[in-house]
């Protein structure tokens, strides 16, 4: 009893402030739409009405319609189909940069953590590469290369990569002061056999959490960067290159731009509350005090 | 005290009826149901429980200060000098918070703001409930920093709570809850936190005020120790409701309910039993000569100084000593889980100095520990069988017979063997510590450190755990080396006691020459200090109370 | 105190390092040739290796670097390969308007963040701070661009209380810049104002939840006297480690902020230097904003030193 504390502590997360936990309708809102999204992205020549490419000179700035669910743009394209392929870049370029800033991430933190003579070196590399806004790095990495998915995903995935590698030691090295990785040691554990039994298990629920909103990070700069018209060629269609192509018909047709913005807003709030969601559910000090 | 004489003239501060608590969200879990006592003017009344007593929620339901999203009254009332405070005003209420009722907590560590001097913090209660100026406020803390018998109190009331040790601090708490002479002082598990010494100064000093002051207590405890030495009248209190209640002398002496006998029967005897025969004359562990120096910040700091001990087969060495004295620096150097500085250390005859990588893993087998807090001690992730046989595989041992051997060892800590399929979590504090000391025996260790294994503990679990540890030496042999702070808890399970101090050990010798005849006069503090002194007769009539079950 | 101050001066100085080190390899390894890149499609090989030896790069790498570092050092950032014109003067040319641009949202920020985040902890579980929660996910959510967007349409080409584009200074007058300055620094600000409320109401409910809160009740306090005398100071530290570590966030809204508004700043100069692929000044650009980063961080490290008595007195 001595330890009540008040007021309640709460977990930080938005899900279980509502009152309400694994299933609650927003989560499960969430995934819906993240659901629907990827099918767009993988079924996208079932669903888009015309090509995505195809210019149309005579049928310009069409406002909404049958033929054009959504109008088309200043080439006479469909936005429909287009916003539908643009789920593909996004969703890629989401799901390669999480990727990319686990394999790369993961084991970088771990001989962090575990190798402590290497770890001032490699905390100073990782403090030099969060120093320089990611967007700037994006930006400097595509200038030298030809932009292609590839390139902006290595892009995008880079300045992410601190942030992990970060996570991943600070567990480590909170996780190797419990004292039942000190009991491990006593009971004649290598150190190999100690980090797969207690210490990398300790690191999957803040690494899922954090990748996911690695996943929301990347997909905004991927569209930042096109709609600076510096990210993957504006042939492509992608939420960015959409809005880009909007800006100076704005004045005369906003949907151009709110459509993908729209869309583009959708998919970021989902993965960012099923980040929210997995917090609540997997951080372990929610689970303690929900004990 | 003559607590009749004083309470037939006094006035009753605080008069609680029929208080009833539950859960606020979901199903209305009742904490607390029809608690009533009265405190008079002057008196101490103590609140004792265990865990999940309900004791404290009381006292916070006095203060107003339930947490309202958690838990929220449902029935009686609380009358503070014939004002219900149930019934009050939030600003009512917070005019009589420090005015008229004030309260002291267990974490004199945690209870100060860090950014704030400490002087600072006893003016705001004078800016707030008084009118005085800037100069007479400052007076005023001056006065009651030097009123709790703070060395230099000018001084004190510029300094930060992390420049001021725990005792200082709990001082300072106990000067800004009486600064406006309160009538009522509520002191929830103040002294818990503390050193034995350090309490028992504090408690005399809760003393002198309230006698000073005619202030009312209700003072809320774990340790019927401190009961026996500071209260008129008492409450025991268990699950919420109040299960016996009256004057600390019927209570104590002739306790009427089986749950009262079995909380004084679970408190260890200071007078330890007769001495065992040594039976073996093979030694189990033998240090000499051992150092180890810490370097926080650069400077060395010399946290166990030439300390040496030999501790035999089937026999059980307590290290005993107040925070800081280098007792759990001893046991994590036995270990290996620090490296010493210096000194020998020789384990079921093998010197383990230069050993190789792999030579002192294979060491670590003979050598098992049981660690203070068994929720941290236990993997979370873990099942309670992978948890078990963790040891036997990393040394080679077959899965299928390890299991077995699991099963059988939660068997022999009382626990059954379905328990290998659980998680931690699903398992009470006393049953984890039972676990933790099974897995400690799955590599039939020589020897057995527990450091403070039962200080986390309920008393009545902890009697139980005790004899557990008592029960597994007598069948097993294995040699135990147990680090208390607990000099109760040394007197009943140990067959020699180091008595550590600084760093450096001040005593040694049988448990029954140390604790009868103690030859150092830091042992004899320490025993002087022990509350409770007088409670021995009672505790050991009511011994076979023990093993109530809930 | 000096002592820590001093410590952490000198850990900061290997960053500055990896900084420069990573400007440079950025330029110097990426796959593709600088030189080539200048040069343009159809340039001859003699025009390229012309450029080559002009910009040093025939040098082996670790005497570029060398060369490179010292003038950097003696604040010689080098030329703009396109418009010819001493980086440095560039640069400069470009800093008012975005640092009046960041100040300004950073005063949004503040003046909303911090007590919307207080709020909310203060009154934890409730519908307000279920809103406040809604808004910050959904503030979050949404890219700076939209929101540029969003209030131009709204607030410029509709309702026309603000200018949609252009930059002016303070020294214009107030009223001219507030007309033209106001909707890029709440474009800028919303992200900001999101993760700060956010951490800011996570932060207090962890303090409220201390042991010395319930002290300063138990003291008879009031709420105010709590929330702002007792639980903000001690939650302060977290709040301002955000705000330093998102500082780099900041530099990205910059970018687009001044692309969607159309103000002459740093962040137009980036995506200038890019379209151009003007190698130095993309180099400057990097080592300078990483040298802001690392400076802000240090100052509020030392800022929180200075308020926290436990490390003021060790």
């Amino acid at each position: 009893m001595a330890d009540l504390s008040f007021p309640p502590k709460r977990p930080s997360g938005f899900m279980s402030s509502l009152g309400l936990h694994r299933f609650h309708w927003l989560t499960l809102a969430a995934c819906a739409t993240m659901l629907i999204i990827v099918l767009m992205a993988l079924a996208a020549p079932l669903i888009a009405p015309h090509s995505p490419i195809l210019m149309n000179p005579g049928q310009r700035l069409q406002p909404m319609s049958a033929e054009h669910l959504l109008g088309t743009d200043a080439l006479g394209r469909d936005l429909f189909s287009r916003i539908v392929y643009g789920a593909r870049v996004s969703l890629m370029v989401g799901a390669g940069a999480a990727l990319g800033a686990l394999i790369f991430g993961l084991p970088i933190g771990l001989i962090s953590g575990y190798f402590r003579m290497l770890d001032p070196f490699i905390m100073r590399v990782m403090d030099g590469m969060m120093a320089i806004p990611g967007i700037l790095f994006a930006v400097a990495l595509i200038a030298l290369v030809e932009p292609s998915v590839p390139t902006v995903i290595i892009a995008i995935t880079i300045p992410e990569i601190p942030l992990v590698v970060r996570l991943v030691r600070a567990r480590l090295l909170s996780a190797r002061e419990e004292p039942f990785v000190e009991a491990a040691v006593t009971m004649g554990g290598t150190p190999f056999s100690i980090l797969v039994r207690h210490l990398l298990p300790a690191t999957v629920a803040p690494l899922t959490i954090q990748l996911t909103y690695v996943f929301a990070a990347a997909i905004l700069i991927e569209s930042a960067l096109s709609f600076l018209g510096i990210g993957i060629g504006a042939e492509t269609p992608t939420w960015g290159n959409i809005m880009a192509s909007g800006r100076l018909y704005f004045a005369i047709n906003p949907w151009m731009i709110l459509w993908p913005a729209l869309v583009l807003t959708l998919c970021l709030l989902s993965i960012n509350i099923i980040g929210d969601a997995l917090r609540d559910l997997l951080d372990p000090q929610h689970k303690k005090r929900g004990a | 005290m003559s607590a009749d004489i004083v309470s037939a003239a006094a006035s009753t501060v605080l008069s609680v009826r029929d208080l009833s608590v539950t859960t606020a969200s979901g199903a209305a879990v009742p904490i607390l149901q029809g608690v009533s006592f009265d405190i008079r003017a002057g008196q101490t009344l103590c609140i004792v429980g265990e865990s999940g007593s309900g004791k404290s929620v009381t006292s916070l339901a006095t203060m107003g200060l339930l947490p309202k999203a958690e838990l929220s009254v449902t029935g009686g009332a609380i009358f503070l000098d014939d004002e219900n405070v149930l019934d009050a005003s939030p600003a009512r209420l917070r005019r009589l918070r420090a005015s008229r009722m004030s309260m002291i907590f267990q974490e004199p560590m945690t209870a100060l703001n860090p950014l704030m001097t400490v002087g600072r913090q006893v003016e705001e209660v004078l800016c707030y409930h008084t009118d005085l100026q800037a100069g007479e406020r400052r007076a005023r803390v001056i006065a009651a920093l030097s009123e709790v018998h703070l060395p230099n109190p000018e001084d004190m009331a510029l300094r930060y709570p992390h420049q001021l040790s725990g005792g200082q601090r709990q001082r300072v708490m106990i000067a800004m809850a009486l600064a406006l002479n309160p009538r009522l002082l509520i002191a929830d598990e103040p002294t818990t936190a503390l050193d034995v010494s350090t309490q028992r100064q504090i408690l005399s000093l809760i003393k002198e005020l309230q006698r000073k002051h005619e202030t009312a207590v209700l003072f809320i405890t774990h340790d019927m120790g401190v009961v026996t030495d500071i209260a008129d009248n008492v409450v025991v209190m268990r699950k919420g409701r109040v299960v016996e209640h009256g004057p600390v002398a019927n209570v104590i002496q002739a306790p009427t309910e089986r749950y009262t006998r079995k909380l004084l029967g679970s408190i260890p005897s200071l007078v330890p039993p007769m001495p065992r025969e040594i039976v073996s004359e093979r030694l189990a562990l033998e240090v000499a000569g051992l150092e180890k120096t810490f370097f926080p910040g650069g400077n060395p700091v010399r946290a166990v100084q030439d300390v040496s001990f030999k501790l035999g087969t089937g026999r059980i060495l307590g290290i005993v000593g107040e925070s800081g004295s280098g007792k759990s620096t001893v046991a994590r150097c036995v270990m290996l889980l620090e490296r010493p500085t210096a000194g020998s250390l020789v384990v079921a005859g093998s010197d383990v100095a230069g050993l190789s990588r792999e030579a002192l893993r294979m060491h670590r087998r003979r050598i098992q520990m049981v660690f203070q807090d068994p929720n941290r001690s236990l993997n979370p992730r873990r099942k309670i069988a992978q948890t078990m046989i963790e040891g036997p595989l990393n040394y080679g041992a077959p899965k299928a017979e390890s299991l077995r051997k699991a099963a059988e060892l939660l068997e022999l800590v009382g626990l059954p063997a379905e328990a290998l399929s659980r998680y931690p979590h699903q398992f009470s504090g006393g049953q984890r510590q039972r676990i933790a000391i099974a897995r400690a025996l799955m590599l039939d260790p020589e020897v057995i450190v527990a450091d403070e294994a039962v200080s986390a503990l309920d008393v009545s679990v902890q009697a139980q755990v005790i004899r557990l540890l008592k029960d597994i030496r007598e069948r097993l042999g294995v040699a135990l080396l147990f680090i208390t702070h607990d000099l109760r808890v040394a007197a009943q399970i140990c067959d020699d006691i180091i008595v550590m101090q600084r760093g450096v050990v001040v005593e040694s010798n049988t448990c029954r020459a140390v604790l009868t005849q103690p030859a150092h006069t830091y042992t004899r503090d320490l025993i002087e200090a022990a509350p409770g002194r007088d409670l021995d007769q009672v505790s050991r009539r009511w011994e076979s109370y023990v093993h109530d079950i809930d | 105190m000096y002592g820590f101050i001093f410590r952490r001066l000198l850990s900061a100085l290997p960053v500055v390092f990896i900084i420069a080190v990573i400007a440079f390899l950025l330029v110097h390894l990426a796959p593709g040739d600088p030189a080539v890149a200048i040069a343009g499609d159809g340039a001859s090989d003699d025009q390229i290796a012309a450029i080559r030896r002009s910009l040093g790069l025939d040098q082996p790498l670790p005497v570029q670097f060398v060369t490179w570092l010292t003038s950097l050092v003696q604040g010689d950032f080098g030329t703009s390969m396109i418009s010819r014109i001493p980086v440095s003067q560039l640069i400069l040319q470009r800093t008012e308007p975005t640092v009046v641009l960041a100040l300004y949202a950073m005063t949004i920020t503040l003046l909303v963040a911090v007590p919307v985040g207080v709020l909310a902890a203060w009154k934890s579980g409730e519908w307000v701070d279920r809103l406040v929660l809604a808004m910050s996910v959904i503030g979050f959510s949404m890219p700076v661009f939209v929101i540029g967007y969003l209030l131009i349409g709204a607030f410029g080409t509709n309702l026309r209380w603000f200018a949609v584009q252009g930059y002016k200074s303070p020294g214009d007058g107030l009223i001219p810049f507030l007309y033209t300055m106001t909707l890029p620094a709440i474009t800028l600000s919303t992200t900001y104002i999101a993760l700060i409320a956010r951490m800011t109401r996570a932060s207090m409910i962890e303090i409220l939840g201390e042991d010395f809160i319930r002290t300063a009740r138990a003291k008879g306090l009031q709420e105010r006297q709590v929330l702002f005398g007792h639980a903000l100071r001690n939650a302060a530290v977290p709040i301002i480690t955000v705000i330093g570590s998102g500082f780099a966030m900041m530099i990205s809204g910059v970018v687009i902020t001044e692309s969607v508004f159309n103000i002459p700043g740093i962040g137009r100069l980036v995506v200038d230097a890019v379209l151009g692929r003007d190698y130095p000044l993309i180099q400057a650009l990097i080592v300078l904003t990483g040298v802001l980063y690392v400076a802000i961080n240090l100052l509020i490290d030392i800022a929180y030193a200075i308020t926290d008595p436990r490390i003021r007195y060790s």
